[in-house]
C-alpha cells in the first residue's frame, strides 16, 4: 500500500516537473516564467521527496530528504528573488499589462 | 550562554542526523567540528551583529500549515494556466507593508515568492512590489489574504488593513 502511495507520489511529482518544463517554454515572459520554475521548486520536489521518503519508511536517508525540503524551502524564493529583482534593477519590465504608472509608458 | 549552548545542542543533533555515525572516534571528530563552527558563527556575530530571534510559537505551525495550503491551491491554479485552461493575465501590483521590523518583511515577501502564481520584484521601505500571474491572485493579494496568515501580527495591523484596503 504505502508503496503504490510512494509510486503515485513520485509519478506525479514528475508530471509536475514537466509540466513547469513545459509553463518556462510557454509563458511570455521571464516574470510569468518565474511562476512556472516555482511550481517545480514547491509541489513537485514535495511530492517527489516526500514519495522518496515513504519509500525509505523512518530512517536516517528519510531525515536527509527533510533535510534536503528544508533547504529547498528556504532557497528557492531567495533565488527567485535575486532573478526578479536583478531583472528588474537591470530594466526589463512585464510584457503586455504593465502596472498603471509611468515606468510602463517610458520603457 | 543558554544561546551558545542552544547553538551547539542544534548542530549536533543536525551532525548526529546527517551522519549516523555512533562510534567514540567518530563522535569526537563531531564534537570537535560542531565546537569550531560555534566559535565561528559567535566571531562573525560579533562582526555583523544583525541578530533575528524567531519565537517559536504554536503560532508558526498554524502559518505553515495555512501556507502550505495556499501553495497547493495555487500551484493547481498555475498548472491550470501552463496548460491554457485558464487565462493568463500577468499583473504587476504593489502592496503596502504594515510592517516595521525586518523579519517580518521577509517572511511575507518570502511567503508570496513561494506561492506559485505570485512573486516579489523589490521591496522599498513600506511598499513591496509583486508579479502575479491572473487578476485573482493580484486581488487575493490586495486584498490582504497573504497578510491574514501572517504567525507574528498585532491586532491593530490587521485592523488598519481592514480599513485600508478593502
Amino acid at each position: 500500500m504505502t508503496e503504490w502511495v510512494a509510486t503515485v507520489f513520485i509519478i506525479v511529482g514528475c508530471l509536475l516537473g514537466v509540466t513547469g518544463g513545459i509553463g518556462l517554454l510557454r509563458l511570455p515572459d521571464l516574470y510569468s516564467r518565474l511562476h512556472a520554475v516555482s511550481v517545480t521548486d514547491t509541489l513537485c520536489s514535495f511530492l517527489i521527496l516526500s514519495g522518496l521518503a515513504l519509500e525509505s519508511g523512518v530512517s536516517l536517508a528519510s531525515v536527509k530528504l527533510l533535510f534536503i525540503f528544508l533547504f529547498l524551502v528556504f532557497t528557492s524564493p531567495t533565488s527567485s528573488f535575486a532573478v526578479a529583482n536583478g531583472a528588474w534593477q537591470w530594466g526589463l519590465r512585464p510584457a503586455p499589462s504593465g502596472p498603471d504608472t509611468q515606468e510602463n509608458t517610458s520603457q | 550562554m543558554a544561546h551558545k549552548l542552544r547553538l551547539f545542542l542544534t548542530l549536533f543533533a543536525l551532525w548526529l542526523l546527517l551522519s549516523g555515525h555512533y562510534n567514540a572516534l567518530m563522535l569526537g571528530f563531531g564534537g570537535i567540528s560542531v565546537a569550531f563552527v560555534c566559535w565561528l558563527t559567535l566571531r562573525m556575530d560579533s562582526v555583523d551583529k544583525q541578530h533575528f530571534v524567531l519565537p517559536l510559537t504554536p503560532a508558526i505551525p498554524v502559518y505553515l500549515a495555512r501556507l502550505s495550503k495556499r501553495i497547493v491551491l495555487s500551484n493547481i491554479d498555475v498548472i491550470l494556466r501552463i496548460m491554457g485552461l485558464r487565462p493568463l493575465t500577468p499583473r504587476l501590483v504593489e502592496l503596502s507593508l504594515p510592517f516595521s521590523d525586518p523579519l517580518n518583511k521577509v517572511i511575507y515577501a518570502n511567503a508570496i515568492t513561494l506561492t506559485p502564481g505570485s512573486a516579489s520584484i523589490t521591496m522599498s521601505d513600506n511598499k513591496l512590489l509583486v508579479h502575479t500571474l491572473s487578476d485573482d491572485s493580484a486581488r487575493d493579494l490586495l486584498l490582504g489574504d497573504m497578510l491574514s496568515i501572517m504567525p507574528f501580527q498585532s491586532t491593530e495591523q490587521s485592523l488598519s488593513l481592514n480599513k485600508g484596503e478593502g
